[in-house]
């Protein structure tokens, strides 16, 4: 299953976001942030950082 | 001094000092455990599973000490969740250890990152497998909810006095297994340090 991954993190600070969404380019965090996060195919590595994605209240 | 002998259980000697005004002696096996109008000392032997009380003959519990992690910090390898904006990266360092006197748990956590994480306002870590499973409060224990309360700090800096966090050491939402969170107000998070104390069956 595809998700939506942390740009700068790897190993063990592999870092996805939670999220239902299937159509993971509509996620707010892939639209607005799209410096900061893809989307890869596959599972998260096993014991992967979980995110439960918020938006800032301005984008820096 | 007059050393007299009050108990003798399977590897534990523990004697009581029969003067008040003698200065404790201590060989390089004794440990001093209470000092009152009398003095308890347990002489190491093996390891501890009773206690006296200060007149120095009654059993207040028999407890059992059990290393944990022997003193020593664990790697934790469970599963980590922020909430926030961007989760705190690189060159993680994951460290936990415990230890179990009677029902009672000391666990204590801390993780610390080379890259802050952005607008983050809650951590939750699955409780480390192999721990001891808490003890749920009677009516307490269905998913989600609360079970004991911890203490720590959710941090940008690594020096200087953290900001208020509050911690909590609960049911996951599957009712499966245990999750400690902790909660701030927003912040680029860089480093954690969570305790829990909590009773096991």
């Amino acid at each position: 299953m595809r998700h939506i991954h942390q740009k700068d993190t790897k190993g063990i600070d592999y870092t996805y976001i939670i999220t239902d969404m299937q159509d993971l380019e509509n996620h707010p965090a892939i639209i607005n942030y799209p410096e900061l996060f893809d989307i890869q195919l596959g599972e998260p590595p096993p014991n992967a950082q979980a995110l439960d994605f918020i938006m800032p209240e301005t984008k820096e | 001094m007059a050393i007299q002998a009050i108990s003798n259980t399977s590897g534990v000697h523990i004697y009581t000092c029969l003067s008040t005004d003698t200065k404790p002696i201590a060989d390089a096996n004794s440990t001093l455990i209470e000092t009152d109008t009398r003095t308890v000392w347990k002489q190491n032997t093996g390891a501890p599973t009773t206690w006296v009380n200060s007149t120095g003959s009654t059993f207040i519990t028999t407890s059992t000490m059990v290393d944990g992690s022997a003193g020593n910090v664990l790697t934790y390898s469970g599963t980590i969740t922020w909430t926030g904006t961007t989760a705190p990266s690189g060159s993680l360092t994951q460290q936990y250890w415990y230890h179990q006197i009677g029902k009672t748990v000391f666990f204590e956590i801390s993780l610390r990152y080379a890259t802050a994480g952005a607008a983050c306002t809650q951590i939750s870590l699955t409780l480390p497998s192999g721990m001891p499973a808490p003890l749920e409060w009677g009516g307490n224990g269905a998913a989600n909810e609360k079970l004991y309360n911890g203490f720590g700090y959710v941090d940008s800096a690594l020096t200087g006095i953290g900001p208020a966090t509050r911690v909590v050491m609960g049911v996951n939402s599957t009712d499966t297994g245990y999750i400690i969170s902790a909660v701030v107000a927003s912040l680029a998070p860089r480093v954690v340090n969570l305790n829990i104390i909590y009773r096991t069956a």
